[in-house]
């Protein structure tokens, strides 16, 4: 038979399921012509028309019973049992609206809402990254006791390179800020980001080249001035033209020649406009172990693991350590998977949203579970009946699974659409906070994501009701007689199912509370500075080489403070090496220095503070408070006057007066420079709400790039222009990266803890809602069932109030013990949220509470109707037949 | 002719008379039943109800295929005819057949 078996069969059977009437159609009109031949040949042996009908039906022997044997020759009666469920289903649902459309739309959201989440899951944690073999590509971080993963100094990095054996190659780039340079020539100056990389980084990493070829390793050791683009520059500045190999562009001052293009898809860093030599670092940068200008990446050699490369980099990091121990005393070094380094930060938060959107679903489940519960119930004589006339379990299981199914499969339908309408939003959302969200989107693991969660949740849904039924066939075997109104059996699954629901919904809501305190706490958190009217606008000056440090100093002065200071509203305008906030964590490192103070001894190395090179006005222009002596002036340019603050008064001058007193800057080098103390600021908080202040110095400088700062008593956007126009017309190659008031730039700083809050409160709010809709279901459900009971009791002299409380406390008894699972699921969670969290604890007691409540108000409103509703009890209901 | 003239099919050999039938050419159900009346001189009874399940069972079987056609009264009715598969079936069952006869033959005989 083989394949020309199927090749008869399978259309026969497709068209016995597809077109059911239509076979029976045909099956009906061959009998017919039987039956009419049949009696025709009877007639003419000499029977009358009615006896040769007769006759012809006898010799059929059951029109009927022969259909159905044909019927049962295609085979299709399992088919065809489940195409007559589904037709039950679908008229059940029709006849009771209400329960479908509630149904439908729980499960939308709870399906709807996970797809959503599981694509930027999909997009963010899972998807590998997009290199040949990229699970063996690991990141290398220097490391430090207290300031945990950092960046690594080219020193350190050619050590590593040098001594390695677990890797295939080890590479190495500048990290972001570092290098911003100015792309001249035709068109619009623009600033760019450029990286520097070892000649071999993008060959370990496995990149294709779109055109044109990478670096080799002479390009490096000659520093030769050429240079890649990416094709996202390619296409905008070049209008993707393939000859853009081997032409000159100017980067700043210096000509570079283009000789490949590095395809988007797969550009690493990501983003990296224009990649150099590793050989064009400033010198300053690559001979001292004090600056960590490079991000280093590695592949692992075949049957290396990811812990043995680690053991054997934290070896050379300690010999490193014993040789320079000035510097490398306190460093190690680690290894992790390049991925997670890529998305290590917004982990956590993930998963707990994961987890938020997760209960929602749960929630739904519950609810659903428990509405099907309630139907099987009160469909209990049909299902019986249908058990007693032969239906097996089996066959009842088919049932119950097709409907769920079915709600389930158009709630989920409903769901994906509704998490194609989530998904852009959820990358706008995003786009600051997690790296590689805007990739999120249906592809087939977000797919089959959805598919599992269908079918989970139709079994989850159908579970109960199963296990109901059974009960229900095992006391008809017995005889146990039918369920009675009285029993409490099977009053036990809507109380468990209840409870879970409260136990989510508590889980829901107390990490939402938690979220919303440690946010309000983030943003109560003085940052010593006023944002409010300032605008921030970071810009590069064309000025290159030596001079070029005095010469910005001068357009600033001669030609943008007295510019911008005449637009109207302006009240102060200053500089600053960077604006609040705007520092990468990567970037803090070049914005320290370690200082020593005569005569104080230090324990190990000397103390890190953060440099700020600023214009005169930048204290009035953020409003930053002078506590003591006197504030920088103009007059103290390239003299060695610094500020300080209160931290690092504090800190290094506890119980004296710090004015006055001298500084030793760069003490771990050989020429220590001394300043001199002329007074101390308030604490700042530049690097990120949720960094303390560090000790830090001030001081009058102004290097070609630089943020400005512009106080004014309008709205401070309105300027942009204005201050656009002035710039150009002060310098015509100068590029603008950025203009956005300081308030914008603090709030992008917690985009990524706001993106959290807003997902877990919307979370929290649906799985209230739906919660509320469980628990009136579950007690109005038990309310209806005990009618009978409730009529007995206030026939036996019950008050309406004792009524309602006996639902209320068993009500309430339930979310009790609800509320303690839920707490138990904190409890073994707690430390999945305590990093997601700013100052406040898991177990923070106002949060807790706060959820609490909101569960015991929640389930008094959900209970107070079926509770109303049990305390007007009809005694007369007694005597009337169930 | 009463029908205890008739001898009653045996067992499992509808199936191969249907396909001997089909073999002179495409029938409906009921001319099947007439041929194979006809080919056995009406010695042979075929009991229309379990004809048309023998049809379906070997139309699943992908010996024999079927279409609508117009009958020799001009009424439409559903054509049965052999597939290739079922022809080489009906050789295979028919060199069985033959078998069996001469086997049931020689040991009726020897008795």
């Amino acid at each position: 038979m083989g394949i020309r078996h199927w090749f008869y069969t399978v259309p026969l059977r497709l068209r016995s399921l597809l077109r059911r009437n239509r076979v029976e159609r045909e099956l009906d009109e061959e009998f017919q012509y039987h039956l009419e031949r049949q009696v025709g040949e009877y007639i003419a042996q000499g029977m009358t028309p009615e006896e040769a009908r007769y006759a012809a039906l006898r010799a059929m022997g059951g029109i009927e019973q022969r259909k159905e044997e044909c019927r049962d020759m295609r085979r299709v009666s399992f088919i065809e049992d489940l195409l007559r469920d589904l037709s039950y289903g679908l008229g059940a649902l029709r006849k009771n609206p209400g329960f479908a459309v509630v149904a439908v739309l729980t499960l939308a959201l709870g399906i709807g809402a996970n797809t959503a989440i599981f694509s930027v899951i999909n997009a963010v944690l899972l998807r590998p990254l997009p290199f040949s073999q990229p699970d063996r590509l690991v990141h290398i971080w220097q490391t430090h006791p207290a300031l945990g993963p950092t960046q690594t100094t080219y020193l350190d990095y050619s050590d590593w390179r040098k001594a390695a054996r677990s890797f295939q190659g080890i590479a190495a780039y500048t990290f972001q800020a570092t290098n911003q340079v100015q792309l001249l020539g035709e068109g619009e100056p623009e600033q760019i980001q450029a990286t520097m990389v070892s000649h071999d980084l993008l060959s370990i990493i496995g990149v294709k080249m779109l055109h044109g070829r990478g670096f080799t390793a002479d390009d490096e050791e000659k520093a030769q001035r050429v240079v890649l683009i990416s094709e996202r520059l390619w296409r905008r500045r070049f209008s993707a033209d393939p000859g853009v190999i081997g032409r000159a562009v100017r980067l700043g001052p210096i000509a570079n020649t283009v000789i490949g293009v590095v395809p988007d898809r797969q550009a690493f860093p990501s983003w990296a406009d224009v990649w150099m030599p590793l050989s064009y670092l400033e010198p300053m940068l690559r001979e001292t172990r004090r600056f960590r200008p490079l991000e280093v990446v590695a592949r692992l050699k075949d049957g290396v693991s990811v812990e043995e490369a680690h053991s054997e980099i934290s070896t050379i990091a300690a010999n490193i350590g014993r040789t320079y121990p000035e510097t490398n005393r306190k460093l190690g070094a680690s290894v992790v998977p390049l991925l997670d380094k890529v998305t290590g930060k917004v982990r956590p938060t993930l998963l707990v949203v994961w987890m938020a959107v997760g209960l929602v679903l749960l929630v739904a489940c519950a609810n659903m579970a428990h509405l099907f519960l309630a139907r099987t119930i009160s469909r209990r004589r049909e299902l019986a009946i249908r058990l007693s006339v032969g239906a097996t379990p089996g066959d009842i299981l088919r049932l119950l699974l097709i409907e769920s199914a079915l709600i389930v499969a158009i709630g989920g339908l409903l769901g994906a659409l509704l998490a194609s309408f989530l998904m852009p939003t959820l990358r706008s959302l995003a786009a600051h906070a997690i790296p590689r969200v805007s990739e999120a989107g249906f592809d087939t693991a977000v797919l089959s994501f959805t598919l599992a969660a269908i079918v989970i949740t139709t079994l989850v849904i159908a579970l109960p009701s199963y296990l109901e039924m059974r009960r229900m066939s095992l006391n008809l075997v017995t005889k146990q007689g039918d369920v009675h109104l009285f029993s409490q059996r099977g009053g036990r699954l809507g109380p468990m199912l209840m409870a879970s629901e409260v136990a989510l919904a508590f889980v829901a809501f107390a990490a939402a509370l938690l979220l919303v305190r440690s946010f309000s706490m983030l943003t109560a958190v003085p940052a010593g500075f006023k944002g409010e009217n300032v605008l921030a606008v970071d810009l590069s000056l064309s000025h290159y080489g030596s001079g070029s440090w005095e010469k910005a100093r001068q357009t600033f002065e001669t030609k943008l403070a007295p510019e911008i200071a005449k637009l109207p509203g302006v009240q102060a305008v200053a500089t600053a090496n960077m604006a609040p906030m705007s520092l990468d964590q990567a970037e803090i490192s070049r914005y320290t220095t370690r200082v020593g103070i005569p005569g104080a001894q230090f324990e190990g190395a000397f103390p890190v503070v953060q440099v700020r090179w600023v214009s005169e006005d930048y204290f009035s222009a953020l409003d930053i408070p002078l506590i003591s002596g006197r504030s920088l002036r103009q007059t103290d340019l390239d003299k060695p006057r610094h500020l300080i603050n209160e931290t690092l008064a504090r800190r290094f001058f506890a119980g004296q007066n710090p004015i006055g007193k001298q500084l030793l800057l760069n003490a771990d080098t050989q020429q220590p420079q001394p300043v001199e103390i002329v007074g101390a600021v308030g604490d700042v908080r530049d690097l990120g709400l949720d960094i303390e202040a560090q000790p830090a110095i001030y001081s009058i400088n102004t290097s070609p790039r630089f943020s400005l700062l512009v106080r004014s008593s309008t709205a401070p956007t309105s300027l942009a222009a204005g201050i656009r126009d002035i710039v150009h017309r002060a310098d015509p190659e100068a590029t603008i990266a950025r203009v956005s008031t300081v308030e914008q730039v603090v709030n992008a700083s917690l985009s990524r803890h706001r993106f959290a809050r807003w997902l877990m409160v919307g979370f929290a709010s649906l799985a209230a809602i739906l919660s509320v809709i469980g628990i009136y279901g579950v007690t109005s459900f038990a309310v209806g069932r005990r009618a009978r009971e409730f009529a007995v009791r206030a026939a036996l002299g019950a008050r309406p109030a004792d009524l309602a409380l006996l639902v209320l406390r068993e009500g309430i008894v339930v979310s009790l013990a609800g509320m303690g699972t839920g707490l138990a699921l904190i409890w073994a969670t707690s430390g999945l949220i305590r990093s997601v969290l700013f100052t406040v604890s898991p177990g923070d007691p106002a949060a807790l509470a706060g959820a609490g409540f909101l569960i015991i108000a929640l389930c008094a409103l959900s209970m107070s109707i079926p509770a109303r509703r049990a305390s007007s009890a009809d005694p007369a209901l007694t005597l009337k037949e169930d | 002719m009463t029908s205890k003239d008739k001898a009653d099919l045996l067992q499992g050999t509808l199936d191969m008379l249907i396909l001997k039938a089909l073999s002179l050419g495409p029938m409906h159900g009921y001319g099947v039943g007439q041929r194979i009346m006809q080919m056995a001189e009406d010695m042979l009874r075929v009991e229309e109800g379990s004809l048309y399940p023998a049809l379906y069972r070997l139309e699943e079987r992908g010996w024999i295929d079927s279409e609508w056609g117009t009958s020799e009264n001009n009424r439409r009715a559903r054509f049965y005819k052999l597939t290739r598969a079922g022809r080489k079936q009906l050789q295979v069952e028919e060199a069985n057949w033959q078998r069996f006869v001469m086997v049931i033959g020689k040991v009726m005989q020897s008795a």
